[in-house]
């Protein structure tokens, strides 16, 4: 499904310039789900960024299901984030002067879905999440694990074939923490396609691959396939 | 999503209800100040007097031999409207309006003698226009007073029924009429009228004018004639032309002329105040085009201040626009959702006017009455308005949507401090031309005191101005009124001070290749130096009976002796006399006149307010006929003094009525009209400051607290409050120093521009400029002070550990 090849990212300021991506290649298949993990500062939200087509490399190739990506334009990238991405942040990113309902319909709204089928799709997800009796409650009524639910399911409304999440326990205790990584292995056995920025070895394990990140490159020999 | 944008407008509104109120605030003000400026443009233009002459057309009368082709005079003979009346169609309405070319008439009722605006018109004209009492002039000899005049003429006892006299013609009041406000076609003098006679009283006060075999009649085009067409006729200038077109043919006696007739929309000659003063036939400006152009100055400024702020709030959104685009919104989406809450904070705008007008109505209908209605029915305006609105939307909203829909999804966004350059622009155009208005303002204001000072001149025997003409008797009443012991002088000239009549012509000193000076032309007599306290500075004053100072002669002919002349110094240094001394015995040549000798230089004393181009005053003998008298009065005595002057003319003139006033009430009723201009030319300063002070505060608020964490490390570090505070009023003081520098150039030009108008000039020194910059940064300084002071006095510890 995703195909890197020689992917470099550099940050430039007026006196300073830090290499993000060193010439990362690497391929995930349809179906898998991947952790990555490194230190801070390695590149694995970078990484996650490019993959997750809202920023641009510098040099290389990014295929997503054959399509060149980084020849897209601005507005055929955010077509693509839309119909076939779903994002979870480590601190939610909930917009805090909408609903619960109002931020899990958002995607659909971008997608120009009929308010009917928008407003049957988001309680059920609502329902998949459990938290259908929230929605008119506002982010900050709710409790991280809570937002971070919202968030799961503002992520899966569109149904998509890929999901990005970057550190999606990091702000949780551990039994918020292993609600979550529930919610996404269910979505990994319903079919989507997972990759996980994570810093627990422990979350770590619950995917299929792991990817070890160092100094803006991927660590070869160190990707190991969990049985 | 139209649908979610507009609540995700509201809410974002609400949510910073402080910026939202600054920009609130500001638009307000400056589609307000627009509304004003150009509702003001629309009323002294006449623009909304269209509405009035709603199927009535205005015939033109033009005489032509073969082969001319003269243009357009909206006026007849008094002989047009009785054969035109029968070959019209009987529903069709004819009605002459004229007013007497010799200004006021006397009017008298019982023992009050008045002169006043009297208009006469056919029956038919209160039928035709708005004036409260349809059939008003159908009794013969009868009149409409307007109250005021009633009030004049009768007190407070009831006017109609009462006979007042015009011209020894009695007639009937049989209405208190009222008349449609300025801009109408009664402004034809520039003045309202007081008395709407019927029209038989003219035929009777001139019966020659009427005797239609007399060819001479039909040249005389003394009188306007309008048409009504029924409404829903279809009836066209075109068609009415068609009507008209063999009409001269078949009634007008034949001569050397033939005379034509045609048809213009009622509006069509409209006599406007357009020009007010700025000489528009000089400056190709009108005085509404400089309102409109004042009003949209203030517009911008409250546009501006919309940007800096928006701006500002956007770049505290970064993270939602992130969000946003992470989720699949485009840059067009995002484009759209600010626009909407431009739109809408815009339309809250538009509200809150309209809101402000519903209550203000019942108050500015009294004020202003048909002014009022002439505005609204002003499509112009309103065209005008919408463009205003839309423009402000699109103006304001643009570059704050353009720069909201070009965050980034990813990395993060240039900081609020590098789009700091934007906001010292804004603020610094915003006080530029507040700032500008301000050095207008008080450049105004020195010069109303040095025209006051001219007008109205402390310590001086107050002079009575006599209007009135007694008839053959003028040398015997002038000679009366010098026997009266509190008359300290009497003389006489051609104009009365600070009037209309000015005339001006072109000299230049008798030697080849001089260069010409125009300046106004006084035609006075003897002792009219003395008599208005005009210091002689060299020779002498000029004398028809002592000196034999000749007046020019009649008739357009070529003087053949020198004229003596008294020159003022305005004058004398326009010609390179510096000393007054040097001009006398000099000669000008004036082109049309002949050749003039100086024999006296006297002081500054212009009695003409403006005249733009034209430079000091020049007096020469006129004959004892000039018909305005000048008395100069005994200050100590006044109250006798001129009932003394009143016994006289009664003496005189028995039956004509007195009009005399003070020099200085002629001035002031000169003047208003001008002070009225500049007075709202002032007021603009405080709406123009009071938007740009909204985004100050803003832009306080913002600034404030992009340096909140540098503030808090450089005290770390040893700074003191006052260093923290200094570094913050820098970052205000910078865009008003540059405001200034902009403002300087623009006031001076504006001011230059404004003090050319007058004949008297307060001379344009440093100090206003210097007032402007200290009054800019007094005012700018108190609005920030407070979240100045808050921040440069914040804890370093509290800010970092919240950081």
């Amino acid at each position: 499904m995703i195909t890197l090849s020689g992917l470099h990212k550099r940050y430039r300021t007026r006196e300073l310039e830090t290499t993000a991506l060193n010439d990362v290649s690497l391929e995930v298949g349809k179906g898998e789900f991947v952790a990555v993990m490194g230190a801070s500062g390695c590149g694995k939200s970078t990484l996650l960024n490019i993959v997750g087509m809202i920023d641009r490399p510098d040099a290389g190739s990014y295929q997503f299901d054959h399509i060149e990506v980084t020849s897209l334009t601005e507005g055929a990238r955010a077509r693509l984030r839309r119909e076939r991405l779903g994002y979870i942040f480590q601190n939610f990113n909930l917009l805090e002067e909408l609903t619960v309902f109002g931020n899990v319909e958002l995607p659909l709204l971008y997608r120009q879905v009929p308010r009917d089928e928008r407003r049957r799709k988001v309680r059920e997800v609502l329902e998949l999440v459990g938290l259908d009796g929230r929605a008119k409650h506002r982010p900050g009524q709710l409790s991280g694990g809570q937002q971070q639910r919202v968030a799961v399911a503002r992520a899966v409304v569109t149904d998509p074939e890929l999901i990005l999440a970057d550190e999606p326990t990091g702000n949780l205790d551990s039994a918020n923490g292993e609600d979550v990584m529930q919610m996404l292995q269910t979505l990994h056995e319903q079919g989507a396609t997972i990759i996980m920025v994570t810093h627990s070895p422990s979350h770590a394990a619950r995917a299929g691959r792991i990817i070890a990140m160092r100094d803006g490159a991927v660590v070869p020999n160190n990707t190991l396939e969990v049985v | 999503m139209l649908h979610h944008n507009f609540l995700a407008a509201l809410r974002q509104l609400w949510r910073n209800r402080l910026a939202t109120a600054l920009n609130l605030i500001g638009l307000v003000i400056g589609l307000g100040c627009f509304v004003f400026a150009d509702g003001t443009a629309s009323w002294i233009s006449g623009r909304g007097a269209e509405a009035l002459y709603k199927n009535i057309y205005i015939l033109s009368e033009h005489m032509t031999a073969p082969g001319d082709n003269e243009p357009n005079n909206p006026s007849t003979s008094v002989l047009l409207a009785p054969p035109l009346r029968s070959e019209l169609p009987a529903d069709y309405r004819v009605a002459r309006l004229l007013a007497p070319s010799e200004g006021e008439s006397g009017v008298r009722a019982g023992s009050t003698k008045l002169f006043m605006q009297v208009y006469y018109a056919d029956p038919e004209l209160p039928r035709m226009f708005p004036l409260g009492a349809t059939d008003a002039l159908t009794p013969p000899h009868s009149v409409m007073l307007s109250a005021k005049a009633a009030g004049l003429l009768f007190g407070t006892k009831p006017a109609i029924g009462q006979t007042v006299s015009i011209g020894g013609v009695d007639a009937t009041v049989t209405a208190i009429g009222k008349f449609p406000a300025s801009i109408s076609l009664f402004q034809v003098n520039g003045s309202d009228p007081a008395m709407l006679a019927s029209w038989d009283i003219f035929e009777k006060l001139h019966p020659n004018l009427f005797i239609t075999s007399n060819p001479t009649n039909w040249f005389n085009f003394f009188a306007s004639t309008y048409v009504a067409a029924p409404a829903g006729s279809g009836e066209t200038v075109a068609g009415l032309d068609a009507r008209l077109d063999t009409f001269g043919a078949r009634h007008v006696p034949k001569g050397n002329q033939q005379a034509h007739f045609s048809a213009a929309p009622g509006y069509a000659f409209l006599d406007t105040m357009a020009d007010l003063g700025v000489r528009s036939d000089v400056t190709g400006l009108t005085a509404g085009t400089i309102l409109d152009l004042l009003g949209t100055v203030i517009l911008i400024i409250a546009v501006a201040n919309y940007i800096n702020l928006a701006t500002a709030q956007v770049l505290a959104r970064a993270r939602e626009v992130r969000i946003r685009r992470i989720l699949g919104a485009t840059a067009g989406d995002l484009l759209r959702q600010h626009a909407i809450e431009t739109c809408l904070i815009v339309a809250v705008a538009c509200l809150v006017l309209a809101a402000l007008a519903v209550v203000l109505l019942p108050a500015a209908e009294a004020q202003l009455g048909d002014i009022l209605n002439l505005v609204l029915a002003d499509r112009v305006f309103w065209l005008h308005l919408t463009t205003a609105v839309l423009a402000t939307a699109v103006a304001a909203g643009i570059y704050p949507a353009l720069l909201f829909a070009s965050l980034p999804a990813a990395g993060a966004p240039r900081g609020r401090r590098s789009h700091s350059w934007l906001r010292s622009v804004l603020t610094s155009l915003q006080f530029a031309s507040a700032a500008t208005l301000l050095i207008f303002a008080l450049v105004a204001h020195n010069e109303n005191i040095v025209m006051r000072q001219v007008g109205e001149p402390a310590g001086v025997d107050p002079v009575v101005v006599i209007q009135s003409d007694p008839g053959t008797g003028m040398a015997s009443f002038r000679d009366l009124l010098r026997t009266i012991p509190e008359v300290r002088s009497v003389s006489f000239a051609a104009y009365a001070p600070w009037g209309a009549g000015v005339s001006w012509d072109l000299l230049h000193k008798n030697v080849p290749g001089a260069p010409t000076v125009n300046t106004v032309i006084n035609s006075v007599g003897d002792d009219y130096f003395t008599t208005m306290g005009i210091k002689l500075l060299a020779g002498r004053p000029l004398s028809l009976l002592r000196g034999g100072d000749q007046p020019p002669p009649e008739g357009g002919a070529i003087a053949t002796q020198e004229i003596n002349v008294v020159i003022d110094r305005d004058l004398a240094t326009q010609f390179g006399w510096r000393n007054p001394a040097d001009a006398i015995g000099q000669s000008i040549d004036a082109p049309d006149t002949g050749t003039l000798r100086v024999v006296g230089v006297t002081e500054n004393r212009p009695t003409n307010m403006i005249v733009m181009g034209i430079h000091g005053n020049l007096y020469w003998s006129a004959d004892n006929q000039a018909k305005i008298t000048y008395v100069r009065l005994d200050g100590t005595h006044l109250a006798s003094g001129l009932a003394a002057i009143d016994a006289a003319w009664n003496q005189a003139a028995p039956l004509a009525p007195l009009k005399r006033a003070f020099a200085s009430d002629l001035f002031d009723a000169a003047y208003r009209v001008l002070s009225t201009v500049t007075s709202s030319i002032s007021a603009l300063v405080i709406p123009a400051f009071l938007v740009a002070l909204a985004g100050l505060a803003g832009m306080a608020i913002e600034v404030t607290r992009s340096y909140l964490r540098e503030i808090a490390i450089r005290k770390m570090l040893g700074a003191t409050t006052w260093d923290a505070a200094r570094l913050l009023l820098w970052q205000f003081a910078r865009p008003l120093l540059i405001a200034n520098l902009i403002a300087w150039p623009l006031a001076f030009a504006g001011a230059e521009g404004y003090l050319s108008l007058f004949t008297a000039r307060v001379a344009l020194t440093l100090w206003p400029f210097l007032w402007g910059l200290a009054g800019t940064l007094a005012i700018a300084g108190l609005t920030v002070a407070g979240e100045t002071s808050r921040t440069a006095r914040s804890s370093p510890a509290e800010v970092l550990r919240a950081e």
